[in-house]
């Protein structure tokens, strides 16, 4: 298939000023060195092919928003080439350019105009926009009294209504209903087909959900690019930073401990470090390394954990994420234990179990993330050690139907007739 | 070009879309204050009539350029700023937002020019209008709106003081033009290369030119100096546009 989007040693250079004056100064007498040069985008390069659906991830400030704005043609880079083949249509903004003083359909209508569609073929957009939106005779009414989720329907409705050969979407999906998200989503997995579509989200299970291919950027660099699923444990690699890993002789029989236990492999850590996990094993109903869970098995993690300084706030936790990257639930032994658990960590090596049950969740691979850290709160902490997906999972439910992320029992249930009987 | 029409009645809309009337308010305010200013100086100071042509009609042909020309000027030194929506989230071209600003500009001229032509012909049924040079000098300040509209639109990005600093300027600008003063042999005599040197004059004074009767040749000095400036202002304009404006959305 043909290349769509070609884009070779892209870089982007903002220059910030530390006064207004010096801006002008270094336009008008090009006194460069006042300005302070921040690369956005540093030798970027990809290419996407037709109909594909890739997302790009990365940390605030990492230069995703920067890449769209380039490749939609509102700003230029400063290095590189950009090779566009095909219509763009780029949502940067949900309802950037809506008057709030203007009706719906006056504003729906600009927007058809403002990219150059013949009357006939305004009139038939506008009522699939319109249909698709189902924001009723609101569309009459000037968008400052629409509420947000009025808005966000329309905005939507209009940006999708175009069917464009490339479809670039920042951050848009994360808002709205999630009704109405749903249906979005729906919509574009129909554009998807003949589309090529780049999304930039820090959603990554919408993520996982559309795109198969993956760019993660840190820092104005394209680290990696890819498998989705491999792109997300790289960006939580990332969001927890690496920790410096040092050699280990591959001692997999531990002294006090008969069990044999896994060494977390080195590129799955991350935290800062001072306390390490080196190594861990789980059971799953008493058997060691098993793979296969069901609802109300019980698990039992342990991990040896090595620390040249003491600490009192000892933080052990875990957490299970799915196969997008959504977590789907954890526990710290601070939270779960109300102060009853020991927090103590002295110098040395020390072996840390803990156990919990298999919750009913719908059927599938999940990944366990096993984490330490030091701190009075858990959301205070730091972040000592982690080793991300540490253990694969895979949840079945015996044949029952989850209907959801997992179920809830109806706790009562009658049927009373309505109809006044016959016979009296 | 249908974008650029319908940009224009938009922009026109928007302007006044907050108020009842609504573009009516674009048309009423310069009337009102050319009625104002008429009663004024025709019954308050008694102006006397400019040669046989009364000074309602004199005044009224050079105010309603004047208008155009200050209009022209305020607005496409805000052209790219106030479309910043535009220029920053989506793919628009950004070049001609300041033909768009001139068109609706023009929209609201044409209606002023169409009211002084009926008073023109109304007062002085005998003297024919020199069309050709209507037609001349419309083109002047078209050309020379578009060349400030690039210009100033352009540095407006990067010096947001500016479109204050033209407000000013315009106030100045007014009272060097002879719009609601006249000017006199010994005045042209004196700062003659002053006078000529102000480009609005040129067309203010062409416009009286060609609506009202009297000498109808073109000021050879004058119109060098125009065309010179205007020319200048249009490279000028354009080389800074097409400089900067891959950087718009960086800057706003």
């Amino acid at each position: 298939m043909d290349n769509r989007i070609e884009v070779q040693g892209l870089t982007k250079t903002y220059h910030l000023y530390r006064k207004k004056s010096h801006r002008i100064r270094g336009l008008l007498l090009r006194e460069e060195y006042l300005a302070r040069e921040f690369e956005a985008l540093r030798g970027i390069s990809f290419t996407v092919a037709e109909g594909e659906c890739v997302g790009i991830i990365g940390l605030n400030g990492s230069g995703k928003s920067t890449l769209l704005k380039i490749l939609s043609g509102v700003t230029s880079p400063t290095e590189g080439s950009v090779r566009i083949r095909g219509e763009v249509e780029a949502l940067l903004e949900l309802g950037a350019g809506f008057r709030p003083e203007d009706t719906g359909i006056k504003n729906v209508e600009r927007q058809l105009m403002l990219r150059g569609l013949q009357k006939e073929e305004r009139r038939r957009r506008m009522s699939g926009i319109l249909a698709f939106a189902e924001i009723g005779d609101f569309a009459f009414q000037p968008v400052r009294t629409y509420s947000t989720g009025m808005f966000v329907r329309l905005a939507f409705a209009a940006a999708l209504s175009i069917e464009p050969e490339i479809l670039l979407i920042d951050e848009a999906l994360s808002v709205g209903d999630v009704f109405f998200q749903e249906k979005c989503f729906r919509r574009i997995r129909a554009l998807s087909g003949k589309a090529t579509v780049l999304m930039v989200s820090h959603d990554l299970a919408s993520i996982s959900r559309f795109c198969s291919r993956t760019l993660l950027l840190n820092g104005g660099v394209l680290v990696y690019d890819g498998d989705t699923k491999d792109a997300i444990a790289e960006y939580y690699r990332i969001r927890q930073g690496t920790m410096p890993c040092t050699e280990r002789k591959n001692k997999v029989e531990m002294p006090v401990w008969d069990e044999p236990m896994r060494i977390p492999e080195a590129g799955s850590l991350s935290g800062a470090g001072q306390i390490r996990i080196t190594a861990y094993s789980w059971q799953v109903n008493g058997a060691a390394f098993r793979e296969e869970v069901m609802q109300d098995d019980r698990i039992r993690v342990t991990l040896s954990v090595q620390t040249e300084e003491p600490t009192d706030c000892l933080i052990t936790g875990f957490q299970v994420l799915d196969k997008r990257g959504m977590e789907v639930f954890g526990e710290t032994n601070l939270t779960s234990g109300n102060g009853r658990f020991s927090t103590q960590l002295r110098k040395g090596e020390s072996l840390i179990s803990f156990c919990f049950s298999w919750p009913e969740l719908r059927e599938g691979d999940y990944f366990m993330t096993l984490g330490i850290g030091t701190g009075p709160e858990v959301l205070c902490q730091i972040e000592q050690c982690w080793v991300n997906q540490a253990v694969h999972f895979v949840n079945s439910t015996s044949g029952r139907l989850i209907y959801g992320l997992f179920n809830r029992k109806m706790e009562e249930f009658q049927i009373i007739s309505m109809e006044a009987d016959k016979n009296e | 070009m249908r974008l650029l029409i319908y940009m224009a009645w938009e922009d026109l809309r928007i302007r006044y879309s907050r108020s009842w009337l609504g573009a009516l308010w674009a048309f009423l305010s310069p009337l009102l204050t050319v009625l104002i200013l008429c009663y004024v100086f025709w019954a308050g100071y008694r102006n006397p009539p400019v040669g046989e042509i009364p000074f309602v009609l004199w005044f009224t042909a050079g105010y309603v350029p004047w208008l155009f020309i200050s209009d022209g000027i305020a607005g496409g030194t805000r052209c790219f700023t106030e479309y910043a929506v535009l220029i920053c989230k989506q793919r628009f071209p950004a070049q001609v937002l300041p033909k768009v600003r001139l068109l609706s500009s023009f929209i609201i001229h044409c209606f002023f020019l169409l009211i002084l032509l009926i008073v023109r012909y109304a007062l002085l049924p005998d003297t024919p209008v020199r069309f050709f040079h209507l037609l001349y000098f419309e083109t002047a300040v078209f050309l020379y709106l578009l060349g400030a509209g690039y210009l100033l639109g352009t540095l407006q990005i990067f010096l947001p003081d500016l479109s204050d600093m033209v407000g000013i300027l315009l106030q100045l600008l007014f009272w060097i033009t002879p719009v609601l003063w006249q000017e006199s042999g010994e005045m042209r005599e004196r700062i003659g290369w002053m006078l000529a040197g102000n480009p609005v004059r040129y067309l203010v004074q062409g416009f009286r030119m060609s609506l009202l009767p009297g000498d109808g040749r073109l000021p050879v000095r004058s119109t060098l100096l125009f065309w010179s400036f205007t020319g200048m202002q249009l490279l000028a304009g354009s080389f800074l546009f097409s400089r900067f404006s891959p950087s718009f959305a960086d800057e706003m």
